[in-house]
C-alpha cells in the first residue's frame, strides 16, 4: 500500500531565538502541516471526500490494493490555464489583469507551457490566434517583442514570446504529420515558424544593443541591468541557433555571491530567481567553468525546506511553490555538471541533488488549488505564473529521481498519478521542442 | 511650474487637456488571445498615451497623462520610459523655469505612492536610479549627496516594512557604489549591524549587506587577515545567538574560504586560522548544550564544521568530516541525503588519494 511518504519526517525548522523570520516560518509549517496526514489512517469517509475532490482515484479498488496515492488534477488545470490562449470574443481576462497589461506574452507563455506540460494539444485555430497575437506584440521598429501591442521591446517579454512560438511551431509540425486533411491549417504566413523565421535576425541585431562593453545587458533601453536580461537574450539567441556574445559570461559569474548562489547584479544578494537564470545562462554559452559550481551546489541544495519540501527563494525566506522551478532547475543544470549525467555512464538515468520525492510532494499536496491551477503556498491564491513554475518543477523533479522512468519504487515515486511531460532545464520548454529547433535550418 | 506637476489628472479632463489630439486604440486584431476587459478609464487614458508617444510629445501635459496611464498599471514600462523622456526635456527647456530638485522629488514621491508601502515592481525602483543618475550626470556633487542620503534613508524606511526587500537593498548597494565615499562603508557596517543584532539576526539581506560592507565594495578584493578574523569572529557572534541560523555559519564559511583562496596567504597561517574557527564553532555547541538541545543535532553548525575541515584538508580532518556527513545524511537532514552522499564520495576520493 502506498502512503504520504516520509510522514514521520515532519521536522520543523528549529530556533533558540524567536525573530520575525521565525514567526513566518512557524506560520508556514503550521499551513503546510495539515496537508502531510498519512492518508492511510484516515476514516473511509475522509478518504471519500478526497476521491470526490479528485486527489485520490474514484475506482473502487479491493481494500489491500487501495491507491492512495495523490493526483495532478490535469482537467482542472487546464480548464484554468487554457481560456488565456483561446481566441474568443470576449476577454479572457477581468479588469484587475490590467497590472499585467505588460505581461501579455508572459501569460502566453505560462499558460502555454503549463497546458503542454500536461499534453494538452493545441488546436489550429488556437495556435492560429497565439501567433497573431504574439506578432503584435513585436516591435518591427526596434526588434523585438513588448509585453503587449505598441510597447517596447523587452527581454523577458521577447524569451516568454519565442518560447511560446518555439511551442507551437512544434505543435505546427506534429499536426501537420497527423492532419494531412486539416482544412483549418494555418496557411503559412500564420506559422509560428514563419513568424520566428522573419524576427529571427532583428531580435539578434537588438539584443546586441542591449549589451554594455563589459557585458552587462538591460532588459530593455533605459532598463534594469540584472542576470534575467542576460539569460533572457542568450535563452533565445541558442534556440534560434544565433551566435552567442560569450563575453556576457563574465558579468554573470561575477554575480556568485560568497553564499555561492547568485544575485541579480554583483553584490547582491543571492536568489533562486537569479541563481537560475546565471547557470543556466552559462551552461548554454558553455561558461560554467568560471565560476565555483560545488559552492552553487551547497547554496541551491540548502533552499529545499525540512517539512515542505519544497524551495525557498532565499536563505531564511519562506517556501514557495515557483523555487520549485527556479531552485530545482538549477540544481538540475548543476546535478548534470557535477554527476555528468547523462552520457558517460550510458544510462538515461538523471540525478538531482535534492529530495525530488518531497518536492513532489509538496506540489501535489501544498502548492494544487482543488479548483485547479496552482500556487505559492496554500494561503494564497493561484495564478497562471505559479501554476507554470510548479508544474515545470513537478516536471525537472520527476525526470531527475536517480532512477529509470518506469520504476515505482515507493521511496522515489510520490505519486503514479501525477506524471507530466519533461522540460529542458535551460529553456523551460518541452525536450523534444528543443530536439526540434536543434534540427531546424534557418533561411539565412 | 513645480505645482503643475504634482497635480493629479483624472479620464475626465482628458478631451479638454488634449482637445487637438485624436486617440489611437490599441491595435487588437481579429483574432486576439490573453485579451483584457479593460476597464473604460483605462481605455480611454491609454489611447491617448499611444497618440502621445507616437508624435514624441515630451510636454508637460504628457507627463500628467503618464501619471494617470501609471497610476493604472504602474508596471508598464513603456509608459515609464515615456515618463522619463518628458522630465529630461522639460528640464532641458532654455528658460530653466524648473526648480530640479522639487520637480525630481517629486518623481520620487509618486514612484513611492505607486509602489505602496512595500514596492515590488522593477520598474519602480529603476526610476528613483534613473532618476539619481540624472542628478549624478546633470549637477553638482552636492546635491546628488542630498538625494543619496535621501535615498538611503527611503530604502531604510522601506525596510521597516520588509526587511529583506530585494529590490530596496540592490538599489541601496547600488547608491553606496555609486557615491564613491570611503566613509560611508563605515556607517553601512553600523546599518547592517543594527538590521542584524537589533532585528532579526536570521535577515539574511542584512547579513548580505554586511559582506559589501566589510570589502568596502570591493568584491574582488580579500579582506585583510585582520579584518577577516574580525568578521569571522563576528559570524560567531552570530551564531552564538541561535546555532541553528544558517546564515552567520555561511558568512563564517565564505570569509575563511576567502582568505584561504587568497594566493598572500601563507600555508602555516592558513592552518592557524582554520584549526582556530574549528575549535571555535565547537564551541557553540555550548549554547545547545545549556538550552537543552542535542549538540550534535543541528544541521547548520555540522555543515560548517564539515566545509571548515574540508578546506584543512588532512587525513584526520577529512576523516572526521566524512563521519559528520554520513550523521548529516542519515539523522540530521535526510532531506539533503543526496547532497550528503555526493559529497562523502568526494571527501571519499580525496582520502584515498592521500593513501595511495
Ligand atoms: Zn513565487
Amino acid at each position: 500500500m502506498t502512503i504520504v511518504r516520509k510522514i514521520d519526517q515532519q521536522t520543523v525548522m528549529p530556533f533558540l531565538k524567536r525573530t520575525e523570520s521565525t514567526r513566518q516560518q512557524q506560520r508556514t509549517e503550521m499551513e503546510c502541516q495539515p496537508f502531510f496526514v498519512n492518508l492511510a489512517t484516515l476514516p473511509p469517509s475522509q478518504l471519500d471526500h478526497l476521491r470526490q475532490s479528485g486527489l485520490l482515484m474514484s475506482k473502487e479498488v479491493p481494500a489491500d490494493k487501495e491507491d492512495l496515492d495523490i493526483c495532478l488534477l490535469v482537467e482542472r488545470h487546464i480548464q484554468y490555464l487554457s481560456p488565456v490562449f483561446q481566441p474568443t470574443l470576449r476577454s479572457q481576462l477581468r479588469p484587475s489583469f490590467v497590472t499585467l497589461d505588460s505581461s501579455r506574452s508572459w501569460m502566453i507563455y505560462w499558460t502555454l507551457h503549463a497546458c503542454d506540460l500536461l499534453d494538452y494539444k493545441t488546436t489550429a485555430d488556437e495556435r492560429q490566434a497565439m501567433v497573431q497575437t504574439l506578432q503584435l506584440f513585436f516591435h518591427p521598429r526596434d526588434g523585438g517583442f513588448g509585453g503587449g501591442p505598441g510597447q517596447l521591446p523587452h527581454a523577458a517579454t521577447t524569451y516568454a514570446a519565442v518560447m511560446a512560438l518555439a511551442i507551437l511551431a512544434s505543435h505546427e509540425r506534429h499536426a501537420k504529420d497527423s492532419l494531412k486533411n486539416d482544412k483549418l491549417q494555418p496557411s503559412s504566413s500564420h506559422s509560428a515558424l514563419h513568424l520566428l523565421q522573419q524576427v529571427r535576425k532583428p531580435l539578434y541585431q537588438w539584443m546586441l544593443t542591449l549589451a554594455d562593453e563589459q557585458g552587462r545587458v538591460r532588459m530593455h533601453h533605459d532598463g534594469e541591468i540584472d542576470v534575467r536580461a542576460t539569460y533572457c537574450c542568450i535563452a533565445v539567441l541558442s534556440l534560434l541557433q544565433l551566435p552567442l556574445p560569450v563575453s556576457w559570461a563574465n558579468y554573470v559569474s561575477a554575480c556568485q555571491t560568497w553564499e555561492g548562489g547568485f544575485g541579480g547584479e554583483p553584490g547582491a544578494e543571492a536568489h533562486g530567481g537569479y541563481t537560475y537564470c546565471a547557470i543556466a545562462a552559462l551552461q548554454l554559452m558553455e561558461s560554467t567553468h568560471l565560476i565555483d559550481l560545488p559552492a552553487l551546489c551547497d547554496y541551491v541544495s540548502r533552499r529545499q525546506l525540512a517539512l515542505e519540501g519544497g524551495f525557498s527563494g532565499r536563505s531564511n525566506k519562506l517556501v514557495d511553490g515557483c523555487y520549485s522551478f527556479w531552485q530545482g532547475g538549477a540544481l538540475a543544470v548543476v546535478s548534470d555538471l557535477l554527476l555528468s549525467n547523462d552520457g558517460s555512464s550510458g544510462t538515461k538515468t538523471l540525478t538531482a541533488l535534492f529530495d525530488t520525492a518531497m518536492l513532489e510532494r509538496y506540489i501535489l499536496l501544498c502548492a494544487q488549488d482543488i479548483h485547479g491551477g496552482l500556487r505559492d503556498k496554500p494561503s494564497k491564491n493561484r495564478d497562471f505564473y505559479h501554476s507554470c513554475y510548479n508544474l515545470s518543477g513537478l516536471s525537472i523533479a520527476q525526470q531527475y529521481r536517480g532512477i529509470a522512468s518506469d520504476t515505482e519504487d515507493e521511496s522515489v515515486v510520490f505519486s503514479r498519478h501525477a506524471a507530466v511531460a519533461a522540460t529542458h532545464p535551460c529553456y523551460n520548454i518541452r525536450n523534444e521542442h528543443v530536439q526540434y529547433f536543434k534540427s531546424i535550418q534557418w533561411e539565412e | 511650474m513645480a505645482s503643475s506637476t504634482t497635480t493629479m489628472i483624472t479620464t475626465e479632463d482628458l478631451p479638454a487637456l488634449f482637445h487637438d489630439v485624436t486617440p489611437i486604440p490599441q491595435d487588437e486584431g481579429p483574432h486576439i488571445v490573453c485579451r483584457i476587459d479593460y476597464p473604460p478609464e483605462f481605455t480611454i487614458a491609454y489611447d491617448y498615451f499611444r497618440a502621445l508617444s507616437a508624435k514624441d510629445e515630451w510636454s508637460e501635459r504628457a507627463l500628467q497623462l503618464t501619471t494617470l496611464c501609471l497610476q493604472f498599471n504602474p508596471a508598464n514600462y513603456t509608459v515609464w520610459h515615456f515618463r522619463r523622456k518628458c522630465m529630461w526635456a522639460l528640464l532641458m527647456k532654455e528658460d530653466k523655469s524648473i526648480d530640479l530638485e522639487a520637480f525630481l522629488v517629486n518623481d520620487l514621491t509618486l514612484a513611492a505612492a505607486l509602489g505602496g508601502e512595500n514596492p515590488k515592481n522593477y520598474q519602480i525602483w529603476y526610476h528613483r536610479r534613473a532618476i539619481l543618475e540624472y542628478v549624478e550626470q546633470q549637477t553638482n556633487k552636492e546635491l546628488f549627496y542630498t538625494f543619496c542620503r535621501r535615498e538611503l534613508d527611503y530604502t531604510a524606511e522601506v525596510f521597516q516594512e520588509d526587511s529583506k526587500n530585494y529590490h530596496a537593498w540592490c538599489f541601496r548597494q547600488w547608491i553606496l557604489q555609486t557615491m564613491k565615499a570611503p566613509a560611508i562603508w563605515q556607517e553601512e557596517m553600523d546599518f547592517s549591524h543594527q538590521m542584524i543584532m537589533d532585528g532579526d539576526v536570521r535577515n539574511n539581506s542584512a547579513w548580505n549587506q554586511r559582506w559589501l560592507a566589510a570589502h568596502r565594495g570591493q568584491l574582488t578584493t580579500p579582506l585583510a587577515l585582520e579584518t577577516a578574523q574580525s568578521e569571522a569572529d563576528y559570524a560567531l557572534q552570530g551564531a552564538r545567538i541561535d546555532p541553528y541560523n544558517e546564515c552567520p555559519w555561511r558568512y563564517l564559511i565564505a570569509i575563511l574560504k576567502e582568505q584561504c583562496r587568497s594566493s598572500t596567504m601563507e600555508e602555516d597561517k592558513r592552518t592557524w586560522l582554520l584549526q582556530h574557527y574549528l575549535d571555535h564553532a565547537e564551541l557553540v555547541k555550548e549554547v545547545l548544550k545549556e538550552a537543552d538541545k542535542d549538540p550534535e543535532a543541528c544541521p547548520n553548525l555540522s555543515a560548517a564544521l564539515v566545509d571548515i575541515l574540508e578546506m584543512k584538508g588532512d587525513t584526520e580532518a577529512l576523516t572526521h568530516a566524512k563521519q559528520l556527513m554520513h550523521y548529516l545524511e542519515h539523522d540530521i537532514d535526510p532531506i539533503r541525503a543526496r547532497y550528503w552522499a555526493f559529497r562523502s564520495k568526494t571527501i571519499e576520493q580525496a582520502l584515498s588519494l592521500k593513501s595511495d
